[in-house]
């Protein structure tokens, strides 16, 4: 048996702390894997870097963080091709404006992460109970009616906050959301644990850019209106205010109840009042940072340029295909520079092959220059595209089967993963949405149907499904929404979905649906054109769809639907959406809102990790690591029991002062042990010989395991 | 219990990934959505050795329908593939190893492509499909799905080559053949087989047997 000869990697275009972080998860991953790292503790390490177990089991979702949606064209070929190596050759864009792969073998993860982060991308945080991505408007900076360009701004709250040890102890996920105006869908501000919403206010006789903050909004299986938290907040002051936020959340927030441990419980138990008074006090003592202003700068610093002149383009001229026309009503919308567009890629599902994105990437660098952003209905935009260019670009994107004319109509169906992947997934959403994808098309193509009748489909109404109810598909607000759910009858079980209706991500998703009626899985493509032709049927002078729901009223709509829901006389009632076997309910444990880990526990192990680091160290007869690294060990172990006793790290306290006053003093930590601390802590590493530096680490080695007692005796645990 | 040795950041492991497609030939009335349910069927049956089947007929081009095994993945594909001039849409049955392999390079990319014809035979006798498309074994793409340990480099080549040609010497015998690698050096490095006469399904997996 032997294996080829490989040459090594380089992997000097990563950043060296990034792959020293790398290194760290892939050092961890061999701990669990032989036994060493507890599951509980692994589970929640690995969610933080983006690996997500999925539904099926020894395969994971890589979950890819891209900040504002924001992508370059190197970045689109390189998700390509390693959506190919790693993943099923399928890059799914979600509702987060996020990337993931599944079907990811795990030992694969550090690789994929390295070669990730040599094109600037990282998956940290991308899970967990952390800041997961700041989202953003897609056409953030080139749209007609925004206030201003909030691009900068959710690009240095995305970075400010990544790793920021203020956010390292949540105990449920935590989302922030920036739009540039408060009338329109893109921003979806006000469903977001912080959502920043553009304004300009007179400030000392001088315009200021600011946001209105709405905080603890939220869908999950109830959704909660975000509440008002400010009305005018300068831009400069978004990062400490996000910053005091977190200390809030991290200090009160629920750890125990996963169930009401998002922020909006938080906001709701306390009142919007008294959280901004807590808010406000955190804000008082919240240390200096100047890593704040640099990070604005640097974000401001960015800018797009086009790659070409700006053009018109001539719609009246014969010369232009009907499939053009119909595809640039649906896809393509004016910028406010004038002479450019934004085109909208329409990826059924949010999928994209890698032929598909490879050819995307390479196709956008003849029209744009890297302006390219994933957006919350999971497709992809390129801005900047010259509209002289626009015929050019649609035969590009036909060539990769990418011009279909479905981004503003209701073919655009947003869809979570649900059964096809998550372990909370109770039906298909996927497959109700891809019946719905293939009868759209085929309507678009027909003119019947849900067809505008000019080659593309109406646009009045959006339709989004979850697996479950806890609205990952964003359920609550479209227009007509779905989650998944189930029914016994007799000793069988079928799926059926909820209808829900009313919902709008207007005014930055302002309202939520109401549910009306369950139907039967299978049978959910059928709800959609009875609601539409009720809807075409009986609404008045031009009013919307939800405004004749609304006047229709819900007793109304349940007569409609009646009957929907019996089921037991077919045998594909017991059938989920494009999957002709029987259905099993088969729900997990989410990792999602799995088990909340103290960040005692995390810092714990990575004591464990660092004094392993150390003997490692020392056996390779480097002295002066051994003794640096052992120490960096106890102070972790001394950092996590000072955690519990609700110290920050950004509080930048003296551990040593602090452990000795609240645990030495206080008998609850052996002195003769602490010493070895402050002995350490007062000695340089360098000129240290073998044999003190043998002795460090075993001092260290006991330090550590006494900072496990005492922490085992605070959680009421046996100590082993 | 011993601590287990940190591995280094380089990459390291052996070839894994290999990507066999052959192409078929089928008529347009096929509706490759039958996969769902032998497919189904397959999971049902070989427990846990299959982990899922992925639907990705919605996307056009795309994989179709993949079953996910923990060591390959298998599927009618209309990806473009290896590249090579071809045009997108190419209708083949794509097996993509995964883990599982040993030996010499020969010897995995033709374990890979016997196992992709075993697949492929036992797909296309299935009732559904039964007389309803065939197996070009003369259309063949095999890439190398791992661009850490086979970049697409002459240096790549040098070791790839050697194990492509054994491959076809097995398959087509004397048959002429074209061999012909990814000119685009950031795609993965890939080999389109075309040979003529080529042997059925039956007579390629008793030559590679």
């Amino acid at each position: 048996m032997t294996a080829p000869t490989i040459p090594e990697r380089d992997w000097s275009r990563v950043p060296p702390e990034l792959l020293a972080e790398i290194d760290v998860f892939e050092t961890e991953l061999h701990r669990f894997l032989a036994g060493s790292m507890p599951e509980k503790v692994f589970l929640e390490f690995r969610l933080r870097h983006g690996v997500y177990g999925q539904r099926q089991a020894n395969v994971q979702m890589h979950r890819i963080k891209i900040p504002l949606g924001r992508l370059s064209a190197e970045q689109c070929i390189t998700l390509a091709d390693l959506s190919q190596e790693y993943a099923d050759g399928v890059s799914h864009i979600t509702t987060r404006q996020d990337v993931q792969y599944h079907f990811v073998d795990i030992h694969d993860t550090p690789n994929l992460m390295r070669r990730l982060a040599e094109v600037g991308i990282t998956t940290k945080e991308a899970c967990g109970n952390t800041v997961r991505n700041v989202t953003c408007c897609p056409t953030a900076g080139v749209c007609s009616d925004e206030v201003f360009d909030v691009s900068p701004y959710a690009h240095a709250m995305a970075y400010f906050l990544l790793r920021h040890p203020d956010a390292q102890n949540f105990g449920r996920k935590f989302k922030i959301a920036f739009s540039g105006c408060a009338q329109h869908h893109c921003g979806l501000a006000r469903m977001h644990d912080i959502g920043a919403v553009a304004k300009l206010r007179t400030i000392d006789g001088r315009e200021r850019r600011g946001f209105e903050i709405w905080v603890g909004g939220g869908l999950g299986a109830v959704p909660h209106q975000a509440q008002l938290y400010s009305e005018f907040v300068t831009a400069e002051d978004t990062l400490p205010l996000a910053q005091a936020i977190s200390r809030v959340f991290a200090r009160l927030g629920e750890k125990k109840n996963r169930a009401r441990a998002r922020m909006k419980f938080l906001v709701a138990n306390l009142g919007v009042d008294e959280f901004r008074r807590l808010v406000e006090a955190e804000l008082a003592r919240l240390p200096e940072d100047p890593r704040r202003e640099q990070m604005f700068r640097d974000a401001l610093a960015l800018s797009e340029k086009p790659l070409r002149p700006g053009s018109e383009l001539d719609l009246a001229s014969p010369t232009l295909s009907d499939a053009f026309r119909a595809w640039h009503r649906a896809n393509v919308e004016p910028q406010v520079q004038a002479g450019y567009s934004i085109a909208t890629v329409f990826l059924p599902l949010g999928d994209i092959t890698a032929d598909q994105l490879r050819g995307l990437g390479e196709v956008s660098r003849r029209y744009v220059r890297d302006t390219i952003r994933t957006t919350v209905e999971q497709d992809i935009i390129l801005r900047w595209v010259a509209s002289g260019d626009l015929p050019a670009l649609h035969r590009d994107l036909e060539a990769l089967a990418l011009a279909a004319p479905l981004a503003s109509g209701i073919g655009n169906i947003t869809a979570c993963p649900g059964t096809d992947s998550c372990k909370l997934g109770i039906a298909s959403s996927r497959g109700l949405a891809g019946v719905l994808h293939r009868e759209f098309v085929d309507d678009a193509a027909s003119g019947e149907g849900m067809s505008d009748g000019q080659g593309g489909l109406r646009d009045d109404v959006a339709v989004k499904i979850s697996g479950c109810f806890n609205s990952c598909g964003q359920h609550h607000v479209a227009n007509i929404g779905f989650f998944g759910t189930s029914k016994r009858k007799g000793g069988r079980v079928a799926p059926l979905f909820q209808v829900i209706l009313g919902g709008s991500t207007l005014h930055n998703a302002d309202s939520y649906g109401l549910a009306v009626a369950k139907v039967v899985a299978h049978r959910a493509p059928e709800v959609i054109r009875k609601l539409t032709a009720l809807y075409d049927a009986e609404k008045q002078h031009g009013e919307t769809f939800n405004d004749c729901v609304n006047r229709l009223g819900k007793a109304r709509i349940r007569d409609e639907l009646a009957g929907f829901d019996e089921f037991g006389d077919d045998e594909t009632d017991f059938h989920d959406n494009r999957q002709p076997w029987q259905y099993v309910k088969d729900v997990g444990a989410g990792e999602c809102a799995g088990e909340v880990v103290e960040q005692a526990e995390f810092l714990l192990d990575d004591a464990e990790r660092l004094i392993f680091e150390a003997s490692l160290h020392l056996e390779a007869g480097r002295t002066r690591e051994a003794a640096e690294v052992s120490f960096r060990g106890m102070k972790a172990s001394a950092d996590a029991l000072l955690s519990t006793r609700g110290l920050l790290l950004s509080d930048r306290y003296d551990t040593g002062a602090e452990l000795r006053a609240r645990f030495v003093e206080t008998g609850n930590f052996f002195p003769g042990v602490a010493e070895y601390y402050a002995k350490a802590a007062s000695q340089e590493p360098t000129g240290v010989s073998p044999a003190l530096a043998r002795q460090r680490v075993e001092e260290a080695n006991l330090f550590i395991e006494e900072a496990h007692v005492v922490y085992s005796r605070m959680a009421g645990k046996q100590v082993k | 219990m011993t601590p287990p040795t940190p591995p280094t950041a380089a990459a390291t492991g052996d070839l894994q990934k290999i990507d066999v497609k052959f192409g078929v030939r089928c008529g347009d009335d096929l509706d490759w959505d039958v996969l769902l349910g032998v497919f189904g069927r397959w999971r049902l049956e070989a427990g846990e050795e299959i982990v899922d089947l992925a639907d990705y007929a919605h996307v056009p081009h795309g994989p179709s329908c993949i079953l996910i095994s923990k060591r390959w993945q298998f599927g009618i594909d209309f990806t473009r593939g290896a590249g090579l001039g071809r045009a997108a849409g190419w209708c083949g049955l794509m097996f993509s190893s995964r883990k599982g392999l040993d030996g010499d390079v020969a010897s995995r990319v033709r374990a890979v492509t016997r196992a992709a014809l075993e697949r492929s035979s036992q797909l296309l006798a299935e009732p559904e499909l039964s007389g309803r498309a065939e197996v070009l074994v003369g259309e063949l793409d095999v890439v190398f799905n791992d661009r850490l340990l086979f970049a697409n480099t002459d240096a790549s080549d040098a070791r790839a080559r050697p194990a492509v040609a054994a491959l076809a010497r097995a398959l087509y015998g004397a048959a002429e053949v074209e061999i012909a690698r990814e000119a685009d050096p950031g795609r993965r490095l890939g080999y389109a087989l075309r040979a003529s006469p080529a042997p059925t399904a039956a007579g390629a997996l008793s030559r590679l047997a």
